[in-house]
């Protein structure tokens, strides 16, 4: 499609193949990322057209850094997304509470046996995740939501691992307390494998 | 962290909570709408006052930086802030110092400039325009050539961008602005003009070509008025008045030389290397598109050097390579510069550890035409190496991906 998105499509001197490589970088990125960024918008936002909108600038923004994009750019995009998200939430455009959508998908997935404990688990999360201050629910977020490991997490925060290693610490240890207050329902400690955090660190 | 048991896993928890899996996603994503989500996303930022959400001083770190400092620095939308590329303030200022000289309009030098003859090569083939409205100044030069490149004015909060393209493309541009909006046809400073309307303020006007360029302007400046009020305040000024604008984070040519040494000071430099390519050069630069272009000429010369002594059975030579490259996370201008390009280095250098360097195409652009190109080889993209290849492919003649050699 490039021929298509890119009408300024250079010719074929050293200039013009430095722009078309950095073109192809930018799609090829686009490809194999939307779909990261786009979920970690929409785990971010209230609605998923305004998580729509949110990658969208992402990627105008890595359009416009494509001769700099790196090959491995998944922690560089979620932290240029979470800018972007920050920035759709200051609009004050979206009435729509982080908390609600958090409510409504929890329960949605909360893999419960019954919906009565769904509900339950649902609200008792809700209610410690939103004790949290946004800092520790983002360290949250990277880890269990992204994926990202402890280098890569502080990477997008812009701080060490060694520092990030400890507001992970510090954001279990809250969040756990506040649910032990909250009766959320005891869950079964995963096997350190899927703890991606811990296993770089 | 504790490894002791606790009834309550936080991380399971938030798991459990997830409200989005990328994996879903994608599978809910057809081809089109990832075409048109494509189309979006280039469409905004070919719009050049597309507000960044300049926490770019993180957000530009390579995975796995250690480096602190970074601050989000936020802004919405409304702030329509461009940030600038790579460079961290404390960086930007560090650098900038080296790089101006005395004499120049305001500096310590107090006097009369004077400019390298590339210098004035370069400002004599360019338009020189200047926003002369109060307040406005140049704050970003990004690396250009006589007959192409870009300048931005801003006056502390609003930005305008002034690119120029060889005139021989001008009407390629017409059309592809004729697609954004109607045409808008008037005359500033004895030149056609036209302006298109990007919707939500941001405007774009084309000047006829002068010379070998023709000039376009871009800009949202909360309103149409605004904006034909900056637009009608660009005056054309002679050579010095324009050099003696550029904002001290440029890299003028006659600082060129000079800036490429520092840059060199602590790298291993491979066999053979030309330094004096890249000083010679006379294009004005940004510090941290020629530290990108300084990074990658000696990486490339290392990938080079271990094809050839692999090739040559020189394995003194080979390892050699592999070590420079296995290096290039301490070579300083990759600690001092947040460009997260560098980490590409690290890629290929293991890769060289690896003994199997990916030579193969990158991957394949398919255009709407049904043609379908492989760029490649992947190591030169990888770490923009001149001597890239597009060739076209048929549907099935996917290339190798790996050469060990």
């Amino acid at each position: 499609m490039v021929g298509d998105i890119y009408p300024q499509m250079p010719p074929t001197d050293d200039r013009g193949r430095a722009v078309a490589d950095a073109d192809f970088r930018f799609e090829s990125c686009f490809r194999d990322h939307y779909a990261a960024v786009l979920a970690f918008a929409v785990r971010r936002l209230p609605d998923r057209a305004t998580a729509e909108d949110a990658a969208a600038e992402t990627f105008a923004v890595v359009w416009q850094r494509r001769g700099l994009i790196p090959a491995e750019p998944l922690p560089w995009l979620y932290g240029i997304a979470l800018r972007v998200v920050a920035n759709q939430r200051r609009s004050g455009k979206r009435r729509q509470r982080l908390s609600d959508r958090l409510e409504h998908e929890a329960g949605a997935r909360a893999d419960a046996p019954g919906p009565v404990d769904a509900l339950h688990r649902r609200d008792a999360f809700s209610r410690a995740f939103q004790r949290l201050s946004e800092g520790e629910r983002e360290v949250l977020r990277l880890v269990a939501w992204d994926g990202l490991d402890t280098r890569e997490a502080a990477s997008v925060l812009g701080c060490s691992a060694a520092a990030f290693r400890v507001r992970l610490h510090r954001a279990r240890r809250r969040l756990a307390k506040h649910l032990e207050a909250s009766g959320h329902s005891p869950l079964e400690r995963p096997t350190r494998a899927s703890d991606p955090a811990e296993e770089a660190s | 962290m504790s490894r002791k048991r606790q009834n309550i896993d936080p991380l399971a928890a938030m798991a459990a909570a997830n409200p989005a899996s990328a994996a879903e996603l994608e599978a809910g994503i057809g081809q089109a709408d990832l075409d048109r989500a494509l189309a979006r996303s280039v469409a905004l930022g070919r719009v050049p006052s597309q507000p960044v959400p300049a926490g770019d001083r993180a957000a530009l770190r390579p995975g796995g930086d250690r480096r602190r400092g970074a601050v989000g620095r936020g802004g919405g939308r409304e702030r329509r802030r461009r940030a600038t590329l790579g460079l961290g303030l404390a960086a930007v200022a560090a650098v900038a110092a080296l790089f101006v000289i005395g004499g120049w309009p305001g500096g310590a030098g107090g006097g009369r400039p004077e400019f390298a003859a590339a210098a004035i090569r370069v400002a004599e083939e360019n338009p020189r325009l200047l926003v002369t409205a109060p307040g406005w100044k140049i704050v970003r030069a990004d690396e250009f050539e006589p007959d192409s490149g870009e300048l931005t004015f801003s006056d502390g909060g609003r930005r305008l961008d002034v690119h120029w393209y060889p005139a021989r493309q001008y009407g390629q541009y017409l059309r592809d602005r004729a697609s954004v909006s109607t045409p808008e046809h008037g005359v500033l400073l004895g030149q056609r003009t036209t302006t298109v309307d990007y919707g939500r303020g941001e405007y774009a006007t084309m000047l006829s070509p002068q010379g070998s360029v023709f000039i376009e302007v871009r800009g949202l400046l909360g309103g149409r008025s605004a904006y034909d009020e900056i637009l009608h305040s660009l005056r054309p000024v002679d050579v010095e008045t324009w050099l003696g604008a550029m904002p001290p984070s440029t890299v003028r040519p006659e600082a060129r030389s000079e800036a490429v040494d520092q840059m060199l000071r602590g790298i291993p430099l491979p066999p053979g290397f030309d330094a004096a390519a890249l000083q010679g050069e006379d294009s004005i630069s940004d510090q941290s598109s020629l530290a990108v272009k300084v990074g990658n000429a000696v990486a490339c010369g290392w990938v080079e050097s271990w094809i050839a002594a692999r090739a040559a059975g020189d394995q003194a030579a080979a390892e050699q390579a592999v070590e420079a490259m296995a290096g290039s996370a301490d070579w300083p201008i990759v600690r001092t510069a947040e460009v997260p390009w560098f980490s590409n280095y690290t890629m290929v250098a293991k890769q060289l550890r690896a003994g199997r360097l990916d030579r193969g195409a990158a991957g394949y652009v398919a255009q709407t035409n049904g043609r379908t190109f492989a760029i490649g080889p992947a190591w030169k993209l990888t770490l923009g190496c001149e001597g890239t290849y597009r060739r076209e492919v048929g549907r099935e003649g996917l290339e190798p991906s790996t050469d060990g050699l």
